[in-house]
């Protein structure tokens, strides 16, 4: 990742991505391996063309598990990029960070930094779960 | 005089699995067997006997691994809407309200109507089925005799 984008802004977009990304994939990999072959018999004998089964059975299907995915992915990617910069390296180690001074000078410990984030997790969970209300309410839920 | 052609014929079908152990299990050992027009048939075994697999090679979801299934004299190479499954399991699709599982046939290319003429159909079929006031709910909220209907 460093010897291709380096050590700024593109590195840490791009291992955020490969960090958030892959969890996403895998969950919903999952989830849609696990669609019962029957919904898609059903579509076939009704008529329909492999198009129509992606668009109308599989998609529907999968709404669930990338709602999953995009819970997941925002509390791996934050996290990991946020975190360790609110005690990151020791001044004048390497070279000068101008982010360190930045957080210094105003005063940001890790702490207030882990709840800035732990509220920014809570926000978007909210968010996600009104939407999973509105685009899956048609799930069977014991809670 | 010819014979009346049959709508459905099995000619010398024969369907293997494979095992786990790396075996085969005949499931359905040379079946020749016409059915014609109109005719009602029943098919009765024990489990296991192969009257699953036997519909689904009629309904197009498996092939034979000898011999022909024929639907007017033509192969049948795949599922397809000339011909009406009721699965065991629930096939209602979960995430559509009752009155669009009725719909979706209808909405899919192969024999898309007009929404009125759609509207129409649904509304038909639900009272028929004693389902109108259940048009908008989810198949969740069905008891198991309705969501089979």
């Amino acid at each position: 990742m460093i010897v291709y984008f380096g050590v700024d802004e593109l590195a840490k977009v791009a291992i955020l991505f490969y960090a958030s990304f892959f969890a996403g994939v895998i969950v919903m990999y999952e989830g849609i391996s696990q669609i019962s072959p029957i919904y898609v018999r059903v579509a076939r004998t009704l008529g329909a063309t492999d198009g129509e089964i992606f668009a109308k059975v599989i998609v529907p299907l999968a709404v669930p598990h990338m709602l999953t995915a995009l819970r997941q992915s925002p509390s791996v990617s934050p996290g990991r990029h946020w975190l360790p910069r609110a005690h990151r390296r020791p001044a004048g180690s390497g070279r000068p960070d101008p982010e360190r001074a930045v957080l210094s000078s105003s005063s940001i410990s890790f702490t207030s930094a882990s709840s800035a984030l732990a509220f920014v997790a809570l926000f978007m969970d909210l968010a996600l779960r009104a939407l999973a209300r509105r685009f899956v309410s048609w799930q069977e839920r014991i809670a | 005089m010819t014979a009346a052609v049959p709508r459905i014929a099995f000619d010398n079908v024969s369907v293997r699995f494979s095992t786990p152990s790396g075996g085969h299990m005949q499931v359905v050992d040379n079946v020749t067997y016409n059915i014609h027009h109109r005719e009602f048939v029943s098919v009765i075994g024990p489990s296991g006997c192969g009257k699953t697999t036997m519909l689904n090679m009629v309904a197009g979801f498996m092939q034979p691994s000898a011999g022909s299934v024929t639907l007017d004299g033509k192969p049948i190479s795949g599922p397809g809407p000339d011909r009406g499954v009721i699965f065991q399991e629930y096939g209602v699709f979960p995430w559509l309200t009752v009155k669009d599982n009725i719909a979706f046939g209808l909405n899919l290319r192969a024999n898309r109507t007009t929404g009125a003429e759609r509207d129409q159909i649904c509304e038909r079929y639900l009272r028929l089925m004693g389902l109108a006031e259940f048009a908008e709910a989810w198949p969740r909220m069905l008891s198991g005799g309705c969501a089979s209907d």
